[in-house]
């Protein structure tokens, strides 16, 4: 029999993971919002504006594991979230390609000495992505893709998805050498309200480059490449709404760094980095994401 | 002596093998890394006729070794590459294969050994 003790320290808890779930866990949602690019290029946690062959498909599965804790220390709050993401390309013509994006979700949140855990399908995510222009040279090529896209509630409502559908957008430039490969996408996150529960909009930029690490020269036998890579990502998320009300606990500024490397051969790339923190400005008590862990393999089909 | 009787029978052998084919060297734009080259090889292999496709993204230049028999033209190229998503520039063909595919998943090319080397008189 369960002491009136721990009968109040479970109803708290479940308050708190109902507000974390509001909160916290949906703020770490926004950092792996967009850690999937489908497109055949190399970078890790953005998106590329490298085209898709007509009628190819490129399938990616990636794994991203992110470990958010509270900054004041005496709440003794913990997020653990996995994502396996499957993610599909597909070249409609030359200019338009077309994403889908699936992810199985486990959420593990600590509060204290009470841990609870949900897994699920996550929020899926169909988008398309244009070539406006494209400009190509001898070993290098430059393009600029706006993308826009929607994300379903397939995930189950405050647990592994939002429950609310909500519509994305952004443009990616992307200029590419032999040696080396510049990605930089701007993009904007319209979420909408669902079950009273408004996410507050998100504004993000993200960059990454790409450097040939081996082989040193590129020779007609040369069939991979060993890229060490470097990301930056900065967001700034609105407050999220609750019945109408904004929640001081959501929402801020926050700054990534990315290190990480990556293998590319002709069929296949695989990849691994470490998202950290630089800047974490959150508001109120929001979770802080500590660190997430990424690993990919994308095969061309 | 003898050693020189089996060159030639093997070179008479491999230049019968060899003898129909032919190469173009396609010069592509935009290509830079052997993941993205590997969806126009694929497509090139496709063509009845085509035996080996290798590629160099230094040079952006896609070997293609085929039977005397397959034609391209410059708009049948340019299509192609577009598709794949790349700019076509040219090609040259030549009256020899120097590429042969070893057939693995990678696609590696090899330079073929040079006693294995059709070498056929310039006229072609």
């Amino acid at each position: 029999m369960e002491s009136p003790l721990s009968n109040e320290r479970t109803r708290v808890a479940c308050k708190w993971l109902a507000g974390a779930i509001r909160q916290g866990v949906l703020a770490v949602s926004l950092v792996v919002c967009f850690t999937v690019s489908v497109s055949w290029a190399a970078p890790i946690a953005t998106n590329t504006a490298l085209p898709i062959s007509v009628d190819e498909i490129i399938v990616r599965e990636q794994l991203v594991k992110t470990h958010s804790s509270d900054r004041f220390g005496g709440m003794n709050r913990q997020v653990d979230r996995f994502e396996a993401r499957t993610a599909l390309g597909y070249g409609l013509t030359s200019k338009l390609a077309l994403f889908g994006v699936l992810p199985l979700v486990n959420v593990d949140r600590t509060f204290g000495d009470v841990s609870t855990s949900d897994f699920g399908l996550g929020d899926a995510a169909l988008f398309v992505r244009y070539e406006v222009f494209r400009s190509d040279h001898l070993g290098r090529t430059l393009r600029i893709a706006p993308y826009a896209g929607v994300r379903l509630p397939s995930g189950r409502d405050g647990k592994t998805g939002d429950g609310s559908v909500d519509v994305f957008g952004g443009v990616i430039a992307t200029l590419a050498r032999t040696q080396w490969v510049l990605d930089n996408q701007l993009g904007y996150d319209l979420n909408r309200e669902a079950d009273g529960f408004d996410r507050g909009d998100s504004v993000s930029f993200e960059s990454s480059f790409q450097y040939r690490l081996a082989p040193g020269r590129v020779t007609q036998d040369t069939t991979a490449f060993f890229f060490g890579v470097l990301e930056l990502s900065a967001n700034h998320n609105e407050r999220n709404r609750l019945g109408g009300v904004s929640d001081p606990n959501s929402g801020g500024f926050q700054l990534f760094l990315t290190p990480g490397l990556q293998y590319a051969t002709r069929r296949w790339i695989a990849d691994l980095g470490v998202k950290v923190p630089i800047v974490n400005d959150l508001n109120g008590t929001a979770l802080e994401p500590d660190y997430s862990i990424l690993t990919s393999i994308r095969i061309n089909f | 002596m003898k050693s020189t009787i089996l060159f030639v029978v093997a070179y008479a052998l491999t230049g019968t093998a060899l003898a129909d084919d032919v190469q173009y060297d396609i010069r592509v734009d935009g290509i830079t890394c052997p993941f993205c080259v590997a969806t126009s090889e694929r497509a090139l292999k496709k063509i009845e006729g085509v035996h080996a496709v290798g590629s160099n993204l230094e040079t952006g230049t896609i070997f293609v070794c085929a039977d005397s028999q397959v034609t391209f033209t410059d708009g049948q190229l340019k299509r192609l590459f577009l598709d794949k998503g790349f700019t076509y520039r040219s090609f040259e063909k030549k009256s020899a294969c120097s590429i042969v595919d070893d057939e693995h998943d990678d696609e590696e090319l090899r330079d073929i050994p040079e006693d294995h080397v059709h070498h056929p008189d310039t006229n072609g």
